[in-house]
């Protein structure tokens, strides 16, 4: 393996490092504030199945840098999806608070408007400020 | 099927998986819990990872990268026009 072959799989690296990263605060927000709004499900479904067929054609072409990556985005996918499928309808209090969230629910017929606040169910943070 | 066939089936799915959510975006114009940093660094993490896929030569990976590229900043764009807030 040459300098050349190094530096270039460093980059490999580095890019996957920052995919890994990437999805943190997504999932973070999503396990913490329990709040799907805004967040595409056929988008993921779709990321899933592509990321998992990507991963299946990385190891067929033996790109270890591209199976790390299309293996971590296939799992953060599913978990995005396991998450955002499960707090579909729930919003934290900042994105419930902006007007439009409601009109939109309201307008797909989610929510009525009158009570969407009582969509969001307290968090794990505030139970334990005790809020 | 041949494994370029896995490749493209993949390639064609992460094309069509960003027009979800871009209409989403587009439609109620609003990001919601969308992560700004989540979209930002996917965007930079796919910037890199294109550059590789060049230098590896791949053409499936090049498609794949160069599209996520592009997809990923339209969404970062538009996160950050649409939304509220910063999560």
């Amino acid at each position: 393996m040459s300098f050349h072959d190094i530096s270039v799989h460093w980059l490999g690296i580095i890019g996957t490092a920052l995919a890994i990263i990437g999805y943190v605060p997504q999932i973070t927000h999503l396990m913490m504030m329990r709040c799907g709004d805004g967040i595409s499900l056929g988008a993921y479904v779709l990321w899933c199945s592509a990321s998992s067929l990507l991963c299946v054609y990385a190891v067929i072409a033996e790109e270890p840098v591209f199976i790390a990556l299309q293996g971590f985005h296939a799992a953060a996918c599913a978990l995005i999806l396991f998450f955002g499928g499960r707090y579909r309808n729930a919003r934290c209090p900042l994105h419930r608070t902006l007007p439009a969230t409601v009109a939109v629910a309201e307008r797909r017929g989610e929510v009525d408007g009158e009570n969407a606040h009582r969509t969001w169910k307290p968090n794990t943070i505030e139970k334990r400020e005790g809020k | 099927m041949t494994p370029h066939w896995v490749g493209i089936v993949g390639t064609g799915l992460v094309m069509l998986a960003f027009v979800p959510q871009i209409v989403l975006l587009l439609r109620t114009r609003r990001a919601g819990a969308l992560s700004v940093k989540s979209s930002a660094l996917n965007t930079t993490a796919s910037g890199v990872l294109f550059a590789y896929a060049l230098l590896r030569g791949d053409l499936i990976f090049i498609v794949v990268m160069g599209y996520q590229l592009a997809a990923a900043t339209l969404i970062v764009v538009l996160d950050v026009l649409y939304s509220g807030d910063r999560t």
